[in-house]
């Protein structure tokens, strides 16, 4: 690549069924700058070690966020706000649950990497 | 002697048994109807032990009989011989599970596969022939003499040449993920007294496999070679410790008029 342009990453695995089916999270999305250096590229580069980090933040963030939204402890539950309020997070992290369990896991993975 | 595969046979049958003491007086022995084999590779002597027959159906204990091997049946063929008085008598014995057939396997490759099957696979050996060939995946680590439903299934193979055949394994949903034995019969013949072993494991699931490394994420640079890893996992969300799986990669660039950038898959062998 050659140009700052974002690319769509398509993964497919070929199944027992003899399916080509989207690995999960697939497709992705990427980038490139020619501000980045070269050794960012590599697997144990700084675009991993700055990347793992930050997605740990952003998941403890949100967790921290919808737990708090979540919980019904002091709260007025006869007001239909709070309830919406309460009911939206639940549907939150129900939504985003393979989202986030793929990011989990995608540290996980990443961690082993360093 | 009897030629098998992997070792040569050496046969006895009766002859007089004692305990000879070095330097005492030799006495006479007992005549004895046993049969016995020593495996040439090992120096291993085994006593056989017919199936299925009572002390009734061997032969009377005698001593000095003459025997032959009877290839066609793979038998042990004695006649006559001494006790008391010279013997007229006939016997068979048949040692097939002993010296197994005329084939043998000694490889498959791969040596691990799905649990689902239809994984091809090539397997070596000798004597091969063209003809019924079934290739038996038995639960376990040691060889069997029969084939059961309860612990094995087989698939046919393709005749290639004498050292080699090929098939696809049959699925092993029935016993789950485990490793097995993997013989051979020819036409109908024995089951191979050699075997080769293969692993079954779970099927690799896209569902649960992810994606992550550099390549997949923002302001790569240019120009430059981006890696990222693609983590095969099974049902249980297990890493996949073996290769082989098959994927494909098409990266596009966004627009109108996308451009395919070219990549390259590198399978480890290790998920």
């Amino acid at each position: 690549m050659n140009e700052d342009k974002p690319v769509k990453i398509d993964i497919q695995f070929l199944d027992d069924k003899g399916k080509w089916v989207p690995v999960r999270g697939s497709p992705y999305s990427a980038s490139f700058s020619q501000k980045t250096p070269a050794s960012a590229n590599n697997l144990t580069g700084s675009a991993m070690t700055k990347h793992i980090p930050h997605s740990m933040e952003r998941l403890i963030t949100f967790m921290k966020e919808t737990l708090q939204g979540s919980l019904i402890k002091d709260k007025d539950l006869t007001d239909t706000k709070v309830l919406i309020s309460v009911k939206d997070n639940v549907e939150l992290v129900s939504a985003e649950n393979d989202r986030i369990m793929l990011q989990l896991d995608q540290v996980d993975e990443s961690l082993k990497l360093l | 002697m009897v030629e098998a595969i992997p070792s040569w046979k050496y046969f006895i049958f009766g002859g007089e048994s004692t305990d000879f003491h070095e330097g005492a007086t030799r006495s006479f022995g007992t005549v004895v109807n046993s049969a016995c084999y020593l495996d040439i590779e090992t120096l291993k002597w085994s006593t056989i032990h017919p199936e299925n027959q009572t002390p009734a159906d061997f032969p009377d204990p005698r001593e000095y009989s003459a025997m032959s091997y009877d290839e066609r049946n793979s038998r042990l063929m004695v006649f006559g011989g001494w006790n008391n008085g010279w013997l007229q008598s006939m016997y068979s014995l048949n040692v097939s599970k002993i010296v197994g057939p005329s084939y043998a396997i000694t490889e498959i490759i791969p040596s691990l596969g799905q649990l689902s099957g239809k994984v091809p696979v090539t397997i070596k050996g000798c004597g091969f022939n063209d003809g019924n060939i079934q290739v038996i995946f038995t639960v376990g680590k040691t060889a069997v003499d029969t084939i059961s439903s309860k612990n094995s299934c087989q698939t046919n193979a393709t005749f290639e040449n004498e050292t080699t055949i090929t098939a696809e394994t049959p699925s092993f949903e029935a016993f789950g993920p485990k490793e097995c034995t993997v013989q051979l019969q020819i036409n109908g013949g024995d089951l191979t007294t050699t075997y080769a072993s293969f692993s079954y494991f779970m099927n690799t699931r896209a569902y649960k496999s992810l994606c992550y490394g550099p390549g997949l994420l923002e302001d790569q640079a240019i120009n430059t070679p981006a890696e990222f890893i693609i983590q095969a996992r099974n049902d249980l969300g297990e890493n996949r410790t073996s290769g082989r799986d098959q994927f494909q990669v098409k990266i596009n660039t966004h627009g109108d008029n996308p451009v395919e950038i070219p990549n390259e898959i590198i399978d480890n062998d290790d998920g």
